[in-house]
């Protein structure tokens, strides 16, 4: 009879031995769980060869800041038309919508002859992202920048300059 | 359940960790089925390639005549080793005896063009991986679904034409 008894406790103190065990198996499941997702990538990452891409196409496309020839039909890279250049102009170039949040670029021409504003897409974010451009991994920004000699074109006369363009795309 | 000499029920708290492996395991095997079915990387890099694609056809200097757009695929060639007799020798020859297409197919996918999305869903999906596109305001949204190819054309706008 007294065995019986102490047979009881015994077993109760196995009962509650099992619960830190569950406890400590749901942690482990997790925690593996975690390892594998951690190895699983399932995303591309092209923000650098998008920036790049974006800066081509400021530069040398037909629609873009570059002088281009209705009549012959061709484009003068090297060249920067400057009734183009203002930010309503580029923004147009990209269909941009509304609040977007993607993309943002900062265009600067400087000459001896002429002073002339920088123009952007997406003003405000360039500024908000670009201290962020120093920053490495995922919550950093791409920047991609071109720095060229160009010729300015402004009512039929040509000026030299130089061209500074830099793009922000978020990683 | 069961008692041992000394009266000692045992038995239900084994039969709980059975049934908690078996979940466990199971959980896992759902979980392994469920990535190697997914298509969404795939779908990522559709979407992605096809929105550097329409950026790299506008940065162009002129007009593009045509442009057929294809999925990347990469044929390989099963080698098997036969013998063989050459001259008065007997040699071991490599012979290629079987070919498969290994990569994307395009035509498990429905591709939806707007002027400021690129969306690539899987057949009967609603909503599928978007990614940004930049096209300008005179593009018209097009649907391509389940092609192989398809064809890009830029002229005075960007035109997309599903091929037959």
């Amino acid at each position: 009879m007294n065995k019986l008894h102490l047979a009881k406790k015994g077993q109760a103190m196995e009962e509650m031995a099992h619960i830190p065990r569950v406890f400590l198996l749901v942690v482990l499941v997790f925690v593996i769980y975690g390892l594998i997702s951690l190895g699983i990538k399932n995303n591309a990452d092209i923000s650098q060869a998008e920036s790049e891409l974006i800066l081509q196409r400021i530069l040398y496309s037909t629609q873009g800041i570059s002088y281009y020839d209705l009549e012959l039909q061709r484009l003068y890279p090297g060249t920067v038309d400057l009734n183009k250049f203002t930010t309503r102009y580029l923004e147009s170039i990209f269909s941009l919508p509304n609040e977007d949040q993607h993309i943002s670029a900062r265009i600067e021409l400087k000459t001896n002859d002429l002073e002339i504003a920088p123009v952007y897409i997406n003003e405000e974010w360039f500024n908000r992202w670009l201290p962020l451009t120093s920053f490495l991994g995922k919550g950093g920004k791409n920047l991609a920048t071109e720095t060229l000699p160009i010729t300015i074109i402004k009512d039929n006369n040509k000026i030299q300059g130089i061209l500074r363009i830099e793009v922000i795309t978020p990683r | 359940m069961w008692k041992d000499k000394r009266g000692v029920e045992s038995g239900y708290f084994e039969i709980l960790d059975l049934i908690l492996i078996m979940l466990i395991a199971g959980s896992f095997s759902v979980f392994l089925i469920n990535l190697n079915s997914d298509t969404y990387f795939e779908r990522d890099f559709i979407a992605k390639d096809i929105s550097l694609f329409e950026h790299a056809l506008y940065a162009s200097p002129g007009e593009v005549e045509k442009y057929e757009y294809y999925s990347p695929q990469e044929i390989v060639y099963v080698l098997e080793t036969k013998r063989t007799r050459m001259a008065r020798d007997v040699i071991d020859v490599e012979v290629p005896t079987k070919k498969e297409r290994r990569g994307l197919d395009l035509s498990l996918f429905n591709i939806i063009f707007t002027t400021n999305k690129v969306e690539v869903a899987e057949k009967n999906q609603q909503n599928g991986v978007t990614y940004y596109a930049y096209n300008r305001p005179n593009f018209q949204d097009q649907n391509i679904n389940g092609k192989e190819t398809f064809t890009f054309k830029e002229s005075e706008r960007l035109e997309i034409i599903a091929d037959e």
